[in-house]
């Protein structure tokens, strides 16, 4: 069984607890247009470009001309020559099929950088959408005492089945109106709120991540929609962690092609404090990370 | 009397910082060219005495007649800045990489001399002319002569090793010089070998050297408190009073102890002048700190009388006394921390000063105080802030014990210079005598001995195989050339040390073991220090490894294309992009890639074994020191194309680091790469840098942001628990980011106001303004914030 990877290393206390080996796994069922990681939303990877001028010998299909990839033309191409055997530093796909047996090895080699109680943490993309082979990963890794932690979107129907071997779990939830929701991530919140009901009734504690973006969720009335959602839940089961606005994947997403479609999302620090201040009058426990 | 009597902690920093001012607006450095000329007019005069003799009778001329003065700033007497000339290279604005061509010429420092009203261009050029005409002078052009094919594109270099040492001072500051001739005068009475009782009796003459400097700074003060007020004139009273009892008898408070140490350290250097660069204070904690507890004096007071120390490793206006390294903090043997409140001082003095020199180095162990975290914190992130190096005690003692120090001896280890280890007072390690290019034996291997760069041929490498089967036997092919240029380094090293023993250095050998072993510590036939070695600068590390691994990549996917890479190096890959790309995107050290990563491991091995196995001029071991003192520049330029996809006379990689920009995974990864070196194989030292991202760091205090830093920096490299093996042992970092460093270059003034934004190259601080434009983008480069991303 492989897992897809597109970007690996480790971080401090962000993605978990302690140091921790933080893997993205490959595909996302939603299209976030703010996606810091856009590499890594589509099952198949996208070709970067990340040279200016692309040299013509890299494609033997003729797909760069004038030091430009034509993306059109890459249509169908399965050799992909490009990255396999023409191996260059202009043209690049991030994707790599690790066998579960080969990460654990890789995992278990990074054991004295997992202190603070650090461990691994699998995100994306959306770890998920590889579900039997992170179902797989995760056991062995309880197995050999690893501490687990996933970031996940939480649509994910089975999702459920994982948490036995989920140490630490976050959670984002980017609209609480269902409508929304669909619109901007191209998916709907309704299996979300399931599983979120799901897990709060297990002994399992939700770090619930809400991105604030200008113009999708950061207004006044927002505020309310969130609360009125968590409120009725148990508080001590829950915290949040507010991230704001940032433009740091912009770049990658002209490299993938793609055309980056956010508008000023900014978020005054102020919006952040107000988040902040009105989770915590209603008994929600915000954290930074 | 005593100094705080006199003057307020706030008082005497503010005179520090004067003295600074002042020193800072010298632009001439004459004195080493009077000490030269003092020498001169004297050596006839003892020309028939033994060497050892001659050379402490010069030095007692020398303190006899070198002009002396006391600036109504200092609260100390004493200078070394008649000891250096402007001619460190690195830290001159106008250096250029293209035209480095090494320190070979040992007369070259008289092109660093400005005629002025008692310096003639006539007396400049009489005085280079006698300097040619010295045995000393003569053996090392010969040394040169000899391996001038290798150096003049530096496959090895070689050099005689000037300062470089820790002495150690704490018996004299403790009983003082009188005690230390007695013993000298009880040692005359029964000692029979010719020899030695020739050099006891130097020994004696040198350290006079230091009782005629303080008479003669005794009545310079005693003069100035004649023409100056109060307080200042009591202020020079004592500081009379003082000279006329250190360094004759022990020191009994910090004022004195400060005062001794600085009259040694002048006549230390003033021995070997010019340039005796990287001589090291040692414990600074553990040596003054007695005498401060002596008479309980606060942190304050003792950080302000520090102060002025520091002040003193500053020469003129660009700090020319490079790589002098103060180090505070350690473990004991038994684990113990050693930090004590001079720990503490000395961090706030140099906090507070921020100068250019002298070096802070840190040891640190797993039992390291959160305090001493916590005070490093406004180091590392207080933008143009000096930043230490730091020693991991846990790793070293294991290595220098493996290397043959005894255990008593652990605690007292120092840095010489950069990040040199050897033990204080009883080490003559001749840090930088030999220095190796990997990456041009390579280039070599691959190009029959031609080198790629001017055609030349170098040395006596040979190739009957063809493309293919050169490059399957290229590890093979390597080392045994590599054994061919090592021995014939080596030879040249142990020539130059043997030039440089021309010179004895009767005063430093008694701070040296001397007056134990009754030997100079320079002797190449006898051992005058305890330990004895010298040193071998290991450069291309990486380079090599990548390019073994690429090599091996091309023979696997494209052995049909042995050829063209052989082609392609020598026209450093003119016509064949394609075939670049593909080595670039070849399997690179510091991503933790088994197969890179063990290769480089490999290398370690064999190169140091290798070094190891070569003897000395006492038949002891050569040290191997991967580190590359901004050389991973000057050598790169001298290195043609080579199989990672590297360009030719591109820079090498820095010590055990990564080639820069090839470390994409962050600094998880990369430390993963690290720990799999063989660091008990670095007896000799290594460096490596991080630069790091401060906006990585969101604690809101300088405080909480060193203990963050200890976390996520500084415990995942040195303190791994469950690393089965030894940890690294070294690091320095700038924290900083190339856009911070780029906004100085451009707007010094809004950036910089007080004309000095201090980042590190190697172990040495360096005055960013004062850089050369390829040294400064040799330091944004080598941020290389991709390879240590921690968020």
């Amino acid at each position: 069984m492989v897992i897809n990877l597109f970007q690996k290393g480790f971080n401090y206390s962000q993605d978990g607890p302690g140091n921790r080996l933080v893997y993205h796994l490959q595909g996302c069922n939603m299209k976030c247009p703010w996606c810091s990681n856009p590499e890594g939303m589509t099952v198949t990877p996208p070709l970067m470009a990340t040279g200016n001028t692309i040299p013509t010998y890299v494609c033997t299909h003729g797909a760069v001309v004038d030091g430009r990839l034509h993306r059109e033309r890459c249509i169908g191409c399965d050799t992909h020559e490009c990255v396999i055997i023409n191996k260059n530093t202009f043209l690049v796909c991030k994707n790599k099929a690790y066998d579960i047996d080969v990460l654990l090895e890789e995992i278990l080699s990074c054991r004295p950088l997992f202190f603070d109680h650090g461990g691994v943490t699998l995100t994306g993309g959306e770890a998920t959408m590889q579900f039997d082979a992170v179902k797989q990963l995760l056991l062995l890794l309880k197995a050999n005492s690893v501490h687990t932690a996933i970031e996940t979107n939480g649509t994910h129907p089975k999702l459920e089945e994982l948490l036995p071997y989920i140490d630490y779990l976050i959670m984002d939830f980017k609209h609480y109106d269902t409508k929304a929701h669909q619109l901007f991530t191209g998916v709907s919140n309704e299996e979300i709120k399931n599983n979120f009901k799901k897990v709060i009734n297990t002994e399992k504690i939700i770090n619930i991540r809400i991105p604030l973006i200008h113009g999708v969720n950061a207004d006044a009335e927002d505020i309310e929609g969130f609360i009125s959602f968590f409120k009725p839940f148990p508080r001590e089961k829950m915290t949040f962690e507010f991230l704001p606005y940032h433009e740091y994947g912009k770049d990658k997403w002209v490299q993938c092609g793609y055309i980056y479609g956010v508008n000023n999302g900014f978020v005054p620090k102020q919006t952040v404090s107000h988040f902040t201040q009105q989770f915590k009058l209603n008994g929600l426990h915000v954290i930074h990370t | 009397m005593v100094i705080q009597d006199i003057c307020t902690p706030e008082e005497i920093t503010e005179k520090a910082k004067t003295l600074f001012k002042e020193e800072q607006a010298i632009n001439q450095l004459n004195g080493w060219f009077y000490i030269k000329r003092i020498q001169k007019k004297f050596a006839e005069v003892y020309q028939d005495n033994k060497p050892e003799l001659k050379s402490a009778q010069l030095l007692r001329e020398v303190a006899r007649e070198i002009p002396l003065s006391i600036s109504r700033n200092a609260i100390f007497a004493g200078t070394q800045r008649d000891s250096f000339a402007r001619s460190y290279a690195l830290i001159n604005p106008s250096f250029k990489v293209e035209s480095f061509a090494g320190y070979c010429d040992s007369t070259a420092v008289f092109n660093d001399i400005n005629q002025s009203d008692t310096i003639s261009c006539i007396d400049i050029e009489e005085m280079r002319e006698y300097e040619q005409s010295s045995e000393y002078v003569k053996a090392l052009n010969v040394v040169y002569q000899s391996v001038k094919q290798y150096t003049e594109e530096v496959v090895f270099f070689v050099e005689q090793v000037t300062g470089h040492t820790i002495a150690d001072f704490r018996f004299i500051l403790k009983n003082g010089i009188h005690c230390v001739m007695q013993k000298i005068d009880s040692i005359l009475t029964f000692i029979e070998d010719e020899e030695k009782k020739t050099n006891y009796q130097a020994f004696k003459i040198a350290l006079e050297t230091v009782l005629i400097l303080a008479q003669r700074y005794a009545e310079c003060a005693e003069q100035l408190g004649q023409e100056v007020d109060e307080p200042q004139r009591s202020q020079f009273k004592l500081m009379s009073e003082t000279l006329r009892k250190v360094p004759a008898n022990g020191a009994q408070n910090l004022y004195e102890a400060i005062q001794c140490f600085m009259l040694l350290w002048q006549v230390m250097c003033m021995e070997q002048s010019p340039n005796p660069f990287a001589f090291s204070v040692g414990n600074a904690d553990r040596i003054f700190e007695p005498y401060r507890a002596k008479e309980g004096l606060s942190r304050d007071m003792t950080s302000s009388l520090l102060k002025h120390l520091l002040v003193f490793y500053n020469v003129a206006d660009r700090s020319w006394a490079i790589s002098q390294n103060l180090i505070v903090s350690g473990k004991s043997n038994d684990g113990t921390d050693l930090s004590n409140l001079t720990s503490y001082a000395l961090l706030d003095a140099y906090f507070d000063m921020n100068l250019p020199q002298p070096i802070l180095s840190v040891k640190l162990h797993k039992n390291t105080p959160a305090e001493l975290y916590e005070e490093l914190g406004k180091f590392f992130f207080t933008p143009g802030c000096l930043t230490p190096s730091l020693f991991n005690d846990d790793t070293m003692f294991e290595v220098l014990h493996q290397s043959g120090i005894d255990k008593e001896d652990l605690p007292d280890y120092s840095i010489a210079g950069c990040q040199e280890p050897l033990i204080m007072g009883k080490d003559n390690g001749n840090t930088t005598n030999s220095w190796l290019n990997l990456a041009k034996i390579l280039e070599l291997t691959l190009s029959s001995g031609v080198s790629t760069i001017s055609g030349n041929q170098i040395g006596e490498i040979s190739n009957q195989q063809d493309s293919l089967e050169l490059l399957k036997n290229i590890k093979t092919n390597f080392y045994h050339n590599l054994q061919g240029y090592v021995t014939a380094m080596t030879t040249a090293a142990n020539d130059a040390s043997k030039a440089i023993s021309l010179l004895p250095v009767p005063f430093l050998s008694t701070l040296m073991g001397g007056i134990e072993s009754g030997y100079d510590m320079r002797d190449t036939r006898q051992q005058g220090t305890k330990y004895n070695g010298s040193g071998c600068l290991i450069h291309g590390l990486s380079v090599l490894a990548d390019s073994f691994v690429a090599i091996e990549c091309l023979l696997k996917q494209r052995p049909e294309d042995a050829d063209r890479l052989i082609r392609a190096l020598k026209t450093d890959f003119k016509d064949d992009e394609e075939l670049r790309q593909f080595l670039l995107a070849c399997p690179k050290y510091g991503n933790n890639i088994e197969l890179v990563d063990n290769e480089c491991a490999e290398i370690v091995n064999k190169v140091a074994d290798m070094i190891q196995s070569q003897k000395n001029y006492l038949g002891n071991a050569f040290r191997p020191d991967f580190s590359t003192p901004s050389t991973h520049l000057l050598y790169g330029y001298w290195v043609g194309a080579t199989p990672d996809g590297r360009h030719a006379r591109e820079m090498l990689n820095y010590g055990v680091d990564p080639f820069y920009g090839e470390a994409q995974l962050g600094l998880g990864f990369r430390t993963l790469s690290y720990i799999k070196l063989p660091f008990e194989k670095m007896n000799g030292g290594y460096a490596s840098h991080l630069g790091i991202d401060p906006n990585s760091f969101k604690e809101k205090s300088f405080e909480q942001k060193g203990i963050a830093f200890k976390k996520r920096v500084i415990a995942p490299l040195f303190f791994q628990e469950g690393n089965k093996k030894l940890s690294p042992f070294y690091v320095y970092v700038n924290v900083s980011t190339p856009e911070i460093l780029r906004k100085v270059m451009e707007n010094p003034k809004k950036y910089a106001p007080s004309g000095v934004y201090i980042m590190r190259i190697h172990g040495t601080f360096v005055n960013f303004l004062n850089l050369s434009p390829a040294i400064q983008n040799d330091i944004i480069k080598r941020l290389d914030l991709q390879s240590t991303k921690i968020d």
